[in-house]
């Protein structure tokens, strides 16, 4: 057989099946595109407002008194710090802080700070410790932080220290949870720590 | 012989339930019945595409080629995982961040791509649709037995969760300071659910052997009467018919 007539005997590469296949795919994959454009765009949250709505509700005050502080959440592992205004007065701050070392990952925390200085509230944003599990995570650690001054670093350091000899009832971590515990002290500590160094801004600010 | 529609719908939720007779979807099954709540929540997301999954794919069952039917169906599947994935994030926050890395994973749950492929690529769009509603309905059911077993011996509560705002649940006492917490980890599903699964099939084997009884019974009662209208044929009396001028006649 001769070249000529190989290249006649050879099927053809772009048969009416494989068209086909390719357009069916091709048009199922556009129309699940714009499907789920669609619905992005009808659906979409903005993390940001989901916690200025949070701050909003924890100092009771309306969206609009609420805004982002960019001058305060200049520190590591701070995602963002949101202020709460009354007028002119500053009710306090909220920090999105990160905790690494957690299960899973990270653990995501808002912490919140008076404007002097004090830790009044630690919510959880974000964990992924097993369901039962970060409750117990919450109730063992939450009551060490809230109440202190975030001047008072050596305190903070002392208790998610493994060196802090347990006390009558108290406990350093919860056991089967360690990482969370640790997680949850180490997003506290950072943003304490952003709030120590940028205080002074936003004192000036005011 | 066609199925009857309401034969087609329980089929999913007792005969061949997904989760404890054909044994599929085990992954996400243990790993987010640590609440009831939460397997309630998994099982509506899984009954929602299965629906909507089986019904598209019923609906274009005629126009794909069955070289690229796998691709087509992930397609269309992970197109409703992902519209279920940002309507949780937006309207039900707690329940998305509870089913985690679970949620996208429903793409690959073996009871959706299964039924595509054995039922809905077979079937009309209405028998498909009632397939995917009852395993479905199977799935969830199933979901939430092992999250409710779980949740109640392994933190002390029952249903808790949030919806929005509000927020619902039973704390019993001091029930929770006392919970086994192995239940809620991966030893205690794989408990739960071999348990679960010994009871079922327990009662399956049970109900199976009852039938199989009455059919012998039946099949019994079926041999009397023929044995006996047998006898009767063999013992019938020679009947003599006579005209009316008192002749006899063949009868």
């Amino acid at each position: 057989m001769t070249k000529s007539e190989a290249k006649v005997k050879r099927a053809p590469f772009f048969t009416k099946d494989l068209v086909k296949c390719v357009v069916v795919l091709a048009v199922i994959a556009l129309v699940a595109s714009a499907l789920l454009g669609v619905m992005n765009w009808l659906t979409y949250v903005d993390p940001n407002e989901t916690i200025m709505k949070e701050v909003a509700t924890y100092y009771g005050v309306s969206l609009e008194d609420v805004s982002v502080e960019e001058n305060m959440s200049k520190g590591t592992n701070v995602n963002n710090c949101f202020v709460a205004k009354d007028g002119d007065k500053t009710l306090g701050y909220c920090f999105y802080a990160v905790g690494t070392g957690a299960k899973d990952g990270t653990m995501e925390l808002l912490v919140y700070i008076n404007n002097e200085g004090v830790i009044t509230e630690i919510e959880c944003y974000a964990q992924g410790e097993t369901a039962g599990y970060y409750d117990k995570v919450e109730k063992a650690n939450k009551s060490k932080y809230v109440g202190i001054d975030c001047d008072d670093v050596e305190t903070i350091k002392l208790i998610g220290s493994k060196d802090t000899p347990a006390g009558k009832g108290e406990i350093n971590a919860l056991s089967g949870a360690t990482y969370t515990s640790k997680g949850y002290h180490n997003a506290v500590a950072a943003a304490v720590n952003s709030y120590n160094q940028n205080k002074g801004v936003a004192h000036e600010n005011e | 012989m066609k199925t009857s529609k309401s034969k087609i719908l329980t089929n999913g939720i007792i005969t061949s339930n997904p989760v404890f007779r054909l044994v599929l979807g085990t992954c996400p099954t243990l790993a987010v019945t640590t609440s009831a709540f939460n397997g309630l929540g998994m099982g509506l997301a899984a009954t929602l595409v299965l629906v909507c999954s089986n019904a598209l794919v019923s609906l274009l069952r005629k126009v794909i080629p069955d070289k690229v039917r796998i691709p087509c169906f992930v397609l269309i599947i992970a197109t409703f995982v992902t519209l279920v994935e940002m309507l949780l994030k937006r309207f039900v926050p707690a329940l998305y961040s509870a089913l985690g890395i679970y949620l996208p994973l429903i793409v690959v749950n073996c009871i959706i791509l299964a039924r595509a492929e054995a039922f809905a690529s077979t079937n009309r769009v209405g028998d498909s649709i009632l397939d995917g509603l009852g395993m479905g309905l199977g799935f969830t059911l199933s979901l939430m037995t092992m999250g409710f077993i779980r949740e109640l011996v392994g933190s002390g509560t029952i249903f808790v969760g949030s919806l929005g705002e509000a927020e619902f649940g039973l704390v019993l006492g001091s029930l929770p300071d006392y919970a086994m917490s192995v239940f809620v980890m991966p030893a205690g599903g794989f408990l739960v659910f071999g348990l679960l699964m010994a009871l079922i099939n327990w009662l399956t084997d049970k109900a199976d052997k009852k039938r199989k009884e009455k059919l012998v019974a039946e099949a019994e009662r079926i041999e009397e009467m023929k044995h006996y209208l047998d006898e009767m044929a063999e013992n019938e009396p020679e009947v003599k018919v006579e005209n009316l001028d008192g002749q006899e006649v063949e009868a």
